[in-house]
Order: C-alpha cells, then sequence, then structure tokens
C-alpha cells in the first residue's frame, strides 16, 4: 500500500529556529508541510521516513529566514494496480460502494464491479450478494452492510489536478485522488465470507 | 518540490507503522498548532487502521524469517509484501496475492504449505526482495539488487533514521546469508 518517494524541496526556517537542532526542524516543517496532502501522480503523503541531504543555508537579501535545499525520502500511500487490501465500508448507493481505509477514504467500487450476482435493495439502500447454495435452499443474501470489512482489488489510481480556490460544496465532490476497486473475483468482498469455517462451500460454488 | 524518484521501494504496513510511531512520539512533545492539524490527524489515523491489521504485531526478525521460509516460492516483491500485509489464511487469499498462481505453485500441498507458512505467527514478507524490489517488475537482477543495496547503506551513513539503520543492516545481513537456517517448528495456533 505503501510506497517510498525520494523528494527535493527548500525549506524555510524562521530566524528564531536557527539556533535549534536543523535536523528536527527541518523534519517537523516537512511532516508539517507534506502529510495528508496529496501529490498528483504520486499519492497521499504520509510522513517523512528520513533525511538523505541537507544543502547549506542561504539568506536572502531583505529576508532574515534561512532557505535550505533538502533532499529527504518520504512514505507515501499509493497502492499498485493489482494489489488486494481491506477496507471498511462506509456508504454504499445505486452506483457502487465506498470503502475507506482510515486515513483514506476516496475508494470506490463500482456496482458492475460486485461479486455477481449482485442486486440493491432499494429500501434499506445495501447491496447483497445473491450465493447460490447447495441442495434446495433458496440463494443467500450476503449483504455488503457499511462497517464490515472487506478485501478488495486495486483497479485503478485516479489523479486529479483540482482548482485550490473552490467553494465547499465543490471541494467536496471533487477528489485529487481516487482509488477504484473491484471484488468480482473468488476469496473477496467481505473477509468474513472466506474464514476456514465457511470455505470449502464456498469454493465448490465458485468454480470458475 | 521536485519529485526526484517515485518509488524507490516498496513498504510493509509493519515498517510504515513503525515510523508513524516514532514520528507520533516525537509530536507529544510539542504544543498543537493549527499547522500541525494535517499531521496529527494523518499519524492518528493511520496508526489506528494498523491496530486491527497484523502489521501491529510484526516485528523485523519476523520478516528476516518469513523472508527466507518464502525462498523456494519464487514469489515477487509485491507479493511477499502482500502476504506480510494480509497473511492469509486460507488457499483461496494466497491465490489472489500470487499472479498465475496455477501456473507457479503446481501441486494443492505446495500451496497449502505456502499457505501454511504465511499464517505462522512469528512470520514476516522476505525483506531483502522486496525491499529492494519494485511493484510492478518480476525480474529484479542479481546485479541491480547489489547496486540498490549499497546504494542505500550509503545513505543511511547520512541520513537520519528512524531506526532503518537497523531495518536496512539486518536486510543486508539476509541477502548475504548463504545458508539457510534451520527455523525450529512451531505448533501452530
Amino acid at each position: 500500500m505503501f510506497v517510498l518517494s525520494e523528494m527535493r524541496d527548500i525549506v524555510s526556517i524562521l530566524p528564531h529556529q536557527l539556533k535549534n537542532d536543523l535536523k528536527s526542524v527541518i523534519t517537523l516543517k516537512l511532516n508539517k508541510r507534506f502529510a495528508n496532502k496529496v501529490i498528483i501522480d504520486l499519492g497521499l503523503c504520509i510522513c517523512l521516513f528520513d533525511l538523505i541531504e541537507i544543502g547549506d543555508t542561504y539568506l536572502l537579501p531583505g529576508d532574515g529566514r534561512g532557505h535550505i535545499k533538502v533532499k529527504f525520502r518520504f512514505i507515501v500511500f499509493r497502492p499498485f494496480v493489482e494489489e488486494i487490501i481491506e477496507a471498511k465500508v462506509i456508504a454504499s448507493s445505486k452506483l457502487g460502494l465506498t470503502l475507506s481505509v482510515n486515513f483514506f477514504e476516496d475508494i470506490f467500487i463500482p456496482a458492475h464491479s460486485l461479486p455477481a450476482p449482485h442486486v440493491f435493495e432499494e429500501n434499506e439502500q445495501l447491496w447483497y450478494w445473491e450465493y447460490q447454495q447447495e441442495d434446495d435452499e433458496p440463494p443467500a443474501k450476503l449483504y455488503l452492510d457499511p462497517g464490515k470489512v472487506v478485501r478488495f482489488r486495486v483497479v485503478e489510481n485516479i489523479f486529479k489536478d483540482i482548482k485550490p480556490d473552490l467553494s465547499d460544496e465543490e471541494a467536496k465532490k471533487q477528489k485529487s485522488f481516487e482509488i477504484i476497486g473491484s471484488m468480482s473475483e473468488t476469496g473477496l468482498g467481505c473477509t468474513s465470507w472466506w474464514t476456514q469455517g465457511g470455505e470449502e462451500e464456498e469454493d465448490d460454488q465458485m468454480e470458475e | 518540490m521536485e519529485v526526484i524518484n517515485k518509488m524507490v521501494t516498496i513498504l510493509p504496513n509493519m515498517q510504515v507503522l513503525k515510523v508513524v510511531e516514532e514520528t507520533k512520539a516525537l509530536r507529544g512533545k510539542r504544543p498543537a498548532d493549527e499547522e500541525s492539524e494535517n499531521l496529527n490527524t494523518l499519524l492518528h489515523e493511520t496508526a489506528a487502521y494498523f491496530k486491527d491489521t497484523p502489521a501491529s504485531a510484526q516485528k523485523d526478525e519476523h520478516v528476516i524469517k518469513l523472508n527466507q521460509e518464502l525462498q523456494p516460492y519464487k514469489l515477487t516483491i509485491a507479493e511477499t509484501v502482500q502476504i506480510l500485509n494480509l497473511r492469509p489464511s486460507t488457499a483461496v487469499e494466497v491465490q489472489l496475492v500470487v499472479e498465475e498462481c496455477e501456473e507457479r505453485i503446481r501441486t494443492e500441498e505446495e500451496l497449502e504449505a505456502l499457505v501454511k507458512e504465511s499464517m505462522r505467527q512469528d512470520e514476516a514478507p522476505f525483506l531483502d526482495q522486496w525491499f529492494m524490489g519494485f511493484a510492478d517488475s518480476k525480474v529484479l537482477t542479481e546485479g541491480r539488487r547489489e547496486e540498490l543495496f549499497d546504494d542505500m547503506n550509503q545513505n543511511e551513513e547520512e541520513s537520519r533514521c528512524f531506526g532503518s539503520q537497523k531495518f536496512v543492516s539486518t536486510i543486508h545481513q539476509c541477502f548475504n546469508a548463504s545458508e539457510k537456517q534451520d527455523i525450529p517448528e512451531q505448533a501452530l495456533t
């Protein structure tokens, strides 16, 4: 889920902090600057891994701050395509499911990628998987309720460059980083469906 | 701000958890202010996510051990990291993670053995292979791996590491270990 990225940036330090331990000041500045921010085509920055190189401190005329060129490595959240991830369902609609991994909530599973055959129940606004059982029993309704832990496969990472000056409403609708996933394979969907107990039964039915 | 290398390596969840906890510990001494809201939120939420995953109980030693155990299966770095993160307990889950499973793990017994390996509590995914690998490449030549290792070790000396120094040196040991150590059979819970 996470990768290490190497980056270079200029950190500006206020005069009163120049006497402190440089490394810790720079670490804090970088963490504050990048944490929880999405860099287009890179991912969601988590926190600093380490500093590789700290350049000289430059002082510009008329400016008391020290400017330092820093090379560092940052932990970035960017799942690779085809990766299997466990997440929680937070919302469901006719279009599909929205999942979250706590620190990131823009994971979307479109309706057609849900385990087939899938049915949407209008009054509850819930999706369920109609699972054909053996014998003459009616098909089981395996619900995908909000709060359940599910496993999905990453299909695509979508990065969108969003304008900084948007109204609140527009900002909510537009996502700079969205993950599209799929649950249409054996073993995906609610983790509880595939645990040791019920495994043999599911396996027989899911012959592809 | 410039991105020099988009992906140096993939990190398993346990390593990220380690760094997040260390960053949190350092932050503890400072007063909260507006700017650090993002950082604090992120650290808390990430730690909360990991609490319910296998990553919370894993240590470096486990990683190295599992690495050695999974050697004969010739898995890619991405697959090993996933096994570490997810700790599959059924054959179905392993088939999801390992690409072209039927061709690479031909017999049922092999598959079951792989499942057992990944389930063992004191296991961790391959350390050297994945640490130096790239998500999309399935082939990382020996030469390139050595190169990356040396580069990584050199950087470690100059940089401040969050315990990553020990991490990298253990990887190095692992990588250079020519003999497979005898891991005593552990009772499965």
